[in-house]
């Protein structure tokens, strides 16, 4: 039978049970700065992640240049003539082409970004010029894809033909090379252009091209630019609100980015300056006596508070005018000022003697009187919270095609550490917004 | 005390964090130098501990007993500082693959007659394996169990067996001897 070891091994797990070390002072401080230094966003992760946000939605004001060049598409008009199989090059890569010197370009919508000019917002863009768009697309769609021609669907007949038609009319302008003449081939599924001799040359083929790509210069990049603007929102907001007891300010810069026609992401950062009262009656001892002969009631404590707030919502729009808007915001307490109004009583014997009949009289009097005094105590300066949840519905109304007024009556609700804190900070207001 | 840190926790007071440490401090260095020879080490594991305590804290439950509380609470910051001990030995790999292997004395029972020292056991600890150290502290001081402590050291449960017979056998020889030498 197993002896029990409890002697040797037990003494040992019974010495380091509750075995604990002396405290070394100066460890905490140690430990605090330490921690400052080894976690420095820790605390202002939101703020850094907010101030971000802003930073990128700022990117495409600040350096529009690269923000349109990347947008743009690219077409070389490099003549080179390829040893490759097959033929020309544009950018270099390979054009397939029939033994008959004939260009095939893949069917206009072959690719995953024909989806961007999808059936639904076909004819609009036909007049902005995105036809030409397409073409390019299918220039792309066959540098990928030059082996594999795809079937083709009705929309791509339709972009088939509607680059046929700008061809043809192009050529008919003189625009395009004499002798060449343009056809579809939507039997084989494949739109051709067929050029009339066999003397056409890649350089006769990248210029034609070249001249779809200049004649949709003009207008793509104002599509583009038109796009990236309509993407952001940029305002300034001005949003009173009232706590349960308070009136309150609030203001600051807005950014919206456009997710989709429906969806939206919001941010921003906003001066709140909150004023609000704590709940006396829910604290304890508010009640105190300070001699026998007096007492100091609390009866109400204010706070007033400013603070920074970095919102970031969802905002689905119902339609162009109307919208809702839900999400969380990063709250910092910049400032904070309480005050604690006291009510004293105290009471006093006045004594007195009648001159005529020398008889003293005592009269015992109870004075009240209600003080007001700063109190020392503040709970939520320095502090980082996440701080108010938001909801908010709201109306859009443009002007000047360019700007927008949004009115928007909102609510916030502490969340977290700060709904847990004696202030009531639930406001609601409307916020007024001046958007461009 | 537990009361002001009872009050604190629920406020979300920031400024408890200071009582907190300097009353725990003692303790978890008592967890965490059992397994780290060098102190700066251990500082370092407990200071990462009460990292995460502080962050989770102020949602720690307990169901306003005082004196429950105290218990978990210990508990519950004993058991960071275990596993910040572990996560530390695993990112240091100090675990060594290769483990002596003792000779099987026979003699699985010690009698202590003298009281029993800190330092002197802490001496005779850190003449065990790595490993066999840490099965040994987390079998016996922490009381975990077999399977748990294989799940947290990725080890079979019949190594972690093993170990601990070899860190017991072992911690029996020593004290033996160091009887003896005395």
């Amino acid at each position: 039978m197993e002896q029990p070891e409890k002697e040797l091994i037990k003494e040992i797990a019974n010495l380091f049970e509750d075995y604990e070390e002396a405290y070394v002072p100066g460890e905490w401080e140690a430990f605090s700065q330490k921690r400052k230094r080894k976690y420095p966003f820790f605390r202002n992760i939101l703020k850094v992640a907010a101030v971000l946000i802003l930073g990128f939605a700022m990117l495409p004001f600040l350096l529009p240049k690269h923000f349109k060049s990347a947008d743009q598409p690219v077409v070389n008009s490099s003549t080179k003539p390829s040893a490759t199989k097959g033929g020309g090059t544009v950018n270099g890569k390979n054009l397939d082409k029939n033994p008959a010197g004939n260009i095939h370009t893949l069917n206009a919508g072959a690719s995953a970004e024909r989806s961007k000019v999808g059936p639904p917002n076909f004819p609009a863009r036909q007049h902005d010029g995105l036809i030409e768009d397409s073409n390019i697309i299918a220039l792309k769609a066959h540098e990928r894809e030059a082996a594999v021609p795809l079937p083709i669907v009705p929309e791509q007949l339709i972009a088939s033909r509607i680059m046929n038609e700008e061809l043809k009319s192009s050529a008919t302008q003189g625009n395009l090379t004499p002798g060449k003449n343009v056809e579809t081939a939507e039997e084989k599924g494949t739109l051709q252009i067929k050029e009339g001799t066999a003397a056409g040359s890649v350089a006769e083929k990248v210029s034609t091209m070249e001249f779809l790509a200049s004649e949709s210069k003009q207008t793509t990049k104002k599509t583009i630019a038109r796009g990236q603007l309509s993407r952001w929102d940029f305002g300034l907001a001005f949003a009173p609100s009232i706590t349960s007891t308070n009136m309150n300010i609030g203001g600051g810069l807005t950014t919206a980015y456009r997710l989709s026609d429906k969806f939206s992401i919001s941010s921003g950062i906003s001066l709140l300056q909150l004023q609000s009262a704590i709940d006396v009656a829910s604290t304890a001892q508010s009640k105190m006596a300070v001699t026998a002969l007096s007492s100091k009631e609390l009866l109400a404590v204010d706070a007033n508070i400013r603070a920074i707030d970095i919102p970031l919502a969802i905002i689905y729009n119902f339609n162009k005018n109307f919208y809702t808007s839900a999400g969380l915001s990063y709250f910092n307490v910049i400032t904070e000022k309480r005050s604690n109004t006291y009510e004293q009583a105290s009471a006093s014997v006045q004594s007195s003697a009648d001159p005529t009949t020398g008889f003293a009289s005592e009269v015992r009097t109870v004075v009240s009187q209600t003080l007001s005094e700063p109190a020392q105590e503040t709970r939520l300066k320095g502090n980082s919270y996440l701080g108010f949840f938001n909801f908010a519905i709201g109306r859009r109304q443009n002007i000047f095609n360019k700007y927008n007024v949004l009115i928007e009556p909102f609510i916030k609700i502490p969340v977290g550490k700060l709904s847990a804190e004696d202030l009531k900070l639930t406001n609601s207001g409307l916020k007024f917004q001046f958007s461009f | 005390m537990f009361l002001e840190i009872i009050a604190g926790l629920r406020a979300r007071d920031e400024r408890i964090q200071e009582r907190i440490y300097v009353h725990y401090w003692g303790y978890l260095m008592g967890i965490s130098t059992r397994y780290f020879k060098d102190r700066n080490t251990a500082k370092e594991v407990v200071n990462d501990s009460f990292i995460k305590a502080f962050r989770t804290m102020y949602d720690f439950k307990h169901d306003n007993n005082l004196e429950q509380f105290q218990k978990t609470f210990k508990a519950w910051l004993a058991k960071i500082t275990v596993h910040t001990s572990l996560d530390k030995i695993r990112s240091k790999k100090t675990l060594i693959d290769y483990v002596e292997e003792y000779e099987e004395s026979g003699n699985g029972h010690v009698a202590v007659d003298d009281k029993l020292f800190v330092d002197d056991i802490m001496k005779l600890l850190f003449e065990l394996p790595d490993i066999h150290r840490t099965v040994f502290n987390l079998y016996e001081i922490e009381g975990f169990n077999h399977e748990e402590i294989s799940n947290m050291l990725k080890i079979p449960v019949s190594t972690s067996r093993t170990y601990l017979t070899r860190a017991k056998q072992k911690l029996r020889d020593l004290y033996k001897k160091s009887i003896e030498i005395s």
